[in-house]
Order: C-alpha cells, then sequence, then structure tokens
C-alpha cells in the first residue's frame, strides 16, 4: 500500500515514510483509499451495471485523496 | 476549569439531553454541515446507542437505515460503510480539535467498533496553548493502536483489613504484567502506566481508551482468619462488560503466600492466553462473514486463529491470503511472518492446495527468525518444517529450543503445541506429558491435541485409550486424518463394521489421499513403524490401499 501512494505522490515519498511508521491515523486514512480505489476497479472489471455506486466511489475516492494531501501538505 | 474537568466518565454520567444537545452541536458545526452522509452515520449510531440498541449497529443496519442504501445491500462486497467509518472518525478528531475544543463531552467512534463512546473532554490548557493548537490540527490527533490484541493489567484492590499484605496486593499486577508480556499473542501495557488507577479508579472503557487496550485484568484480594480469596476477572473495554472471572481460595497456614501467587498467575495465564486462550476465544467473535478485504495484521491474525480451530481448507487458504497482504504493509511483523509459515506447513500436511508450501514455510519462518532470534513460535515452526522435510535430529533440536525459549512461562497453548510436535518425532513419552499438562491447565484445546496423544497409546498398542481419543477429535469435514485414525484403531480393536462409516467418508471424500497415503503420512510422522502400525490397522478394518 505504501507503494501505491508513494506512486501516487510521488514528492512526498520521505514524509510519507515518515507518516507510515508513525501515524496509525495516516495509514487509516491511505487503506481507506486503497480499498475504495479497489471497489471501483472491481465494479469496472465486473462491468457493474449501477453506474450511482460506480460514481459514489469515486466521489469518496477524490474526497479521501484531497484528506490525504492536507496531511502530507501540513507540515511540509 | 474545575480540578476534576480532566476525569473523563462515560455515558452513565450524562443524561440523553446531554449528548443529543453535543450532538447538535457537531452536526450543526461547519465542518460537519459540509457532509450529509457522516451526519446521518453519525446521528444514527449516537441515537440507537443512547436507546440501547447497540447490538444492532452492524455495517449492515447502518448502511440501509443511515446511509440510504437498499435492502440488498451487502457488507462482505460493499466496503462504503467502513469507509465512511474511518471518514467519521476522523473528522469528529479534527472537529474536537478545532471548534469543539471547549465542549465538555466528547463523543468518540473508536476503531473496531461502531458504538460511539461518550467521555468528557480533557480540557487543560491555556487560551494560548489553545490557539497553537488549532493550527496543528492534523499532526495531532489521537491514536488507538488496534493493530495487536492488547492487555493491561490494573493493580489488584487491597481489602484486608489494616491493609495487611500490600506487598502481595501489589505482587498480583507486577507479576500478571511480567508473565503475560512473554506471551507472542499479546502486548501488554507497562505496569507502571496503570499505577495511576489506584487513587482514581475509572470506568473500564475510559481505560481501554486512555491505554489503548482491548482487555483488562482486574482483581481484589481478602481474607478470613484462616484464608485468603484472590478473586481475578477479565473485561472488555469496548463495551465494558466482564467476560471471565475466578476465585481462588487458599490456607493460610498450609502455604507460603508467595506460592500461591505464583499458583494463581499461572493458573490465570495458563486460562487466559495462548491461541486457545479465553482471550483469542473471545476475540473470534470478531471474525464473523468472509474476510473483509480492507485487513489488517489484527484481523488477519484472528483469522489465523479461526482457521486453526475449524482447519478447513478454505479457512486456512483465506487467512494465508489476508497474512500476506498485511505483510506488504508491515514486511517485517514477526508473528505475521511466522504464522505464515505455520499456515503453510499446516497446508502441507493436510493435503490443502497450496503452492510450493515447503520453500515458502522456510522463506517466512528463517526471516522471522533473522529479525527475532528469540521468537519460541519461530523456533518451533523451524522444529516443524525439519519435521517436513525429515531431518529428525534437527528438528527436535530446534522443538528443544523452543521449549527452552518459552520456560519458564510456559502457556497451554505452547505446551500443546509443543507436544504435537514431539508426538510426530516419535518422542511419545514428552508428548504425553506436555500434552497432558496442556489439557490439565486448560481443557479448551483444538483436535490435533487429541491426536498427538492418540499417536502415544496406538504406538504402544494401547488401542483402546487411542480410541478414547480417536473420538474426542472434531474438526472441519476437510480433514482427512480424523476419519483416518478412527479406521485405523477400529481396525485394530476389530470394530470392522463399525469402521465403515469412515471408510466410506474417506473413499468418497479423500480417494487422492489414499492414494499416496505413505506420502501424505510421512510427510508430518517420523516415527515409520508408527506409519506401518496406522497402515495395518487399515488393511484390518477392510480399507483397500494401491
Amino acid at each position: 500500500m505504501r507503494l501505491k501512494i508513494v506512486q501516487q505522490f510521488p514528492d512526498f515519498e520521505e514524509r510519507i515514510d515518515f507518516l507510515f511508521q508513525n501515524d496509525e491515523n495516516f495509514r487509516d486514512l491511505c487503506s481507506d483509499y486503497d480499498l475504495c480505489t479497489s471497489m471501483i476497479l472491481q465494479r469496472k472489471i465486473a462491468e457493474h451495471k449501477n453506474k450511482a455506486e460506480i460514481n459514489e466511489y469515486e466521489t469518496l475516492q477524490l474526497i479521501l485523496k484531497e484528506d490525504i494531501i492536507k496531511v502530507l501538505q501540513s507540515q511540509t | 476549569m474545575p480540578d476534576n474537568a480532566a476525569e473523563n466518565h462515560i455515558l452513565l454520567n450524562y443524561s440523553k439531553q446531554d449528548i443529543l444537545k453535543e450532538l447538535d452541536c457537531i452536526l450543526n458545526s461547519e465542518l460537519f454541515s459540509r457532509t450529509a452522509v457522516l451526519c446521518n452515520f453519525l446521528k444514527f449510531i449516537v441515537e440507537e446507542t443512547l436507546e440501547g440498541h447497540t447490538h444492532s449497529l452492524k455495517e449492515y443496519t447502518i448502511a440501509v437505515s443511515a446511509l440510504g442504501k437498499s435492502v440488498d445491500f451487502n457488507p462482505q462486497t460493499d466496503a462504503v460503510v467502513r469507509i465512511h467509518a474511518g471518514r467519521l472518525r476522523r473528522l469528529l478528531n479534527e472537529y474536537y480539535l478545532q471548534p469543539g475544543i471547549t465542549d465538555s463531552i466528547k463523543i468518540e467512534v473508536i476503531k473496531g467498533t461502531y458504538v460511539p463512546v461518550f467521555r468528557t473532554q480533557v480540557i487543560e490548557k491555556s487560551t494560548e496553548d489553545l490557539r497553537e493548537k488549532t493550527t496543528t490540527v492534523v499532526n495531532d490527533t489521537v491514536v488507538y493502536s488496534r493493530s495487536r490484541l492488547t492487555l493491561a493489567v490494573l493493580p489488584f484492590r487491597n481489602l484486608l483489613p489494616n491493609k495487611d499484605y500490600q506487598f502481595f496486593v501489589d505482587g498480583f499486577g507486577e507479576e500478571l504484567t511480567r508473565v503475560f508480556s512473554t506471551s507472542e499473542d499479546l502486548d501488554v501495557i507497562a505496569h507502571f502506566s496503570t499505577l495511576k488507577y489506584v487513587a482514581n479508579p475509572k470506568d473500564i472503557r475510559v481505560v481501554g481508551s486512555e491505554l489503548g487496550v482491548h482487555y483488562v485484568i482486574a482483581g481484589a484480594v481478602k481474607r478470613s482468619a484462616k484464608q485468603i480469596k484472590v478473586s481475578v476477572g477479565l473485561g472488555e473495554t469496548v463495551n465494558g462488560m466482564q467476560i471471565w472471572t475466578k476465585d481462588y481460595i487458599h490456607s493460610l497456614e498450609d502455604d507460603e503466600i508467595m506460592d500461591i501467587q505464583d499458583q494463581i498467575n499461572n493458573d490465570v495465564f495458563a486460562l487466559l492466553s495462548g491461541h486457545y486462550g479465553f482471550i483469542i476465544k473471545d476475540t473470534m467473535r470478531l471474525v464473523e462473514g468472509n474476510m473483509k478485504q480492507d485487513l489488517q495484521a489484527f484481523d488477519a491474525v484472528l483469522w489465523f486463529h479461526h482457521a486453526q480451530l475449524t482447519h478447513s481448507e478454505e479457512n486456512f487458504l483465506e487467512a494465508i491470503k489476508g497474512l500476506e497482504k498485511t505483510l506488504e504493509n508491515d514486511p517485517n511483523n514477526v508473528m505475521c511472518l511466522s504464522i505464515l509459515g505455520d499456515l503453510y506447513l499446516s497446508s502441507y500436511s493436510m493435503g490443502y492446495t497450496v503452492e510450493d508450501p515447503i520453500n515458502k514455510a522456510n522463506l517466512y519462518i528463517e526471516k522471522a527468525i533473522r529479525i527475532a532470534p528469540l521468537s519460541q513460535y519461530a523456533h518451533m515452526e523451524r522444529g516443524w518444517a525439519h519435521i517436513h522435510l525429515g531431518k529428525k535430529k534437527e528438528a527436535i533440536e530446534s522443538l528443544k529450543y523452543s521449549e527452552q525459549l518459552a520456560s519458564p512461562s510456559f502457556s497451554p497453548s505452547t505446551m500443546g503445541g509443543l507436544g504435537f510436535a514431539y508426538s510426530c518425532v516419535g518422542e511419545y513419552k514428552c508428548s504425553h506429558a506436555l500434552l497432558q499438562a496442556a489439557l490439565n491447565l486448560n481443557p479448551y484445546c483444538p483436535w490435533w491435541y487429541y491426536v498427538g496423544l492418540f499417536f502415544g497409546f496406538y504406538h504402544n498398542g494401547q488401542y483402546e485409550e487411542a480410541f478414547k481419543y480417536a473420538q474426542k477429535m472434531n474438526a472441519s469435514e476437510d480433514v482427512y486424518v480424523i476419519p483416518l485414525l478412527m479406521v485405523a484403531v477400529k481396525g485394530q480393536l476389530g470394530m470392522v463394521l463399525e469402521a465403515r462409516v469412515e471408510i466410506n467418508i474417506l473413499n468418497k471424500k479423500f480417494p487422492e489421499i489414499l492414494a499416496n497415503l505413505g506420502m501424505y503420512l510421512n510427510s508430518f510422522i517420523l516415527d515409520r513403524s508408527l506409519v506401518e502400525e496406522i497402515i495395518l490397522g487399515l488393511k484390518k478394518a477392510g480399507l483397500q490401499l494401491h
């Protein structure tokens, strides 16, 4: 999961490493983001018919991404 | 603020109106007003809790009743509630660091449960500190570590007249903390951190939240003229329930006081610790339904315990999958590495479909030992790896070393694991002593303890005794060993007709294992004469072997 987050935010690698080591809330946030991403992927692969559900997950994914950015930028 | 403002209290100290007022404050704040979903979520779980409906606070109910999902919502395939719960937890943290910083009541959603906790907020900082704090919101959030089962031993209460024997009472907290700290399954909070509760006793839900623990052990000491009574209890911090208790009554004339303490401490450790102890058993409630997709190390280890109890192929494979996923995030987690070694080796001996199990197990076990050279569990698994590779001498060496690492705080689970392993290398006397001691300490045990005892009796030709233990074995239908041993012992006892049921099961469900039986048995029984005797018993019962 750490790798996926670093791939998403390559400019913050050091900060991500620090937070992964020291901040369980940040790990949970990344874990939720990862889970959300996999939910979207699963539904797209399965050609899920409920577009509203995919939209809901995509909105959630954006919110979580913003939250991650907020944490990453908070001490830099 | 008054002096007692730092004290925490839970629900009982507030009226419903107080809590609903705090809920209103939160919902009307700017932070929450931006998100209707989280408002509905929080409102629902708080109101349900106030109505006493905490048992209904499950993912499905929250999805349907609070998030407007349809009745066919499936929490196994839809993670939306879990994701929103994480968001809610973080937003509440943020709320209490900013606009809600002066609120007297704090509503929290602790990880691992959807039941909110209501506490008095600690407010000790000066206005300047508070102002400073509001500018560093996200960096100073409350962290509840849930990656391992965690326990605290609270100081025991001294109810003796004139406070006699204070050293004896104090010794329980210190000694139990020390004894439990040797367990690889649990993290234990340093006893010093719990001493503050002597003068200031608190609800165990608050203690759990403050110390970040799942369970607490507490106790009290009383005496009559000739007897001393020690009551010990185990409490679960999430819901505040007392889930186990035991009274120990000793004559003061017959025993030395410190011996009494050691006996009690050892008994408490034996009953509560280990894979089959009361704590893991209680935690098994959390493992329900299919494995969740956001598995953490904590959940994965619980799935391993679940797999160990059932021994079903599906549970084994799911546990392997989950643990390997957690290793991606936490590659040096010794417990996960050792457990994976255990699961791969067990899968191999059970004939389950896993790719290259011995090599994978070896990789995990050796890595665990490199990181933690004194891990008793990892060395026991190294012993098992040697057993599967047919290296008897090396297996015994590893098992002996593991035994050495386990003592003196020897949990029944460790004794049982080593006892079974010794039976597989043909060390029956040693095996019998350990398995009997484990059963005496904690009669709740997995089915394979009985296999170890069965091997010893069967090898000695004591078939009646072996039959007695075969009847006690009970596991998933995926386990071929149980019907197989039953047929063998029935064969030796001349119970040919009675063996037909198990023979039918073996023929129907395990033809591949029967076709390669020697290979399967030799993969975990290093005493070749025992394998031959088992095959002889099977033939006597009328099982056709190729």
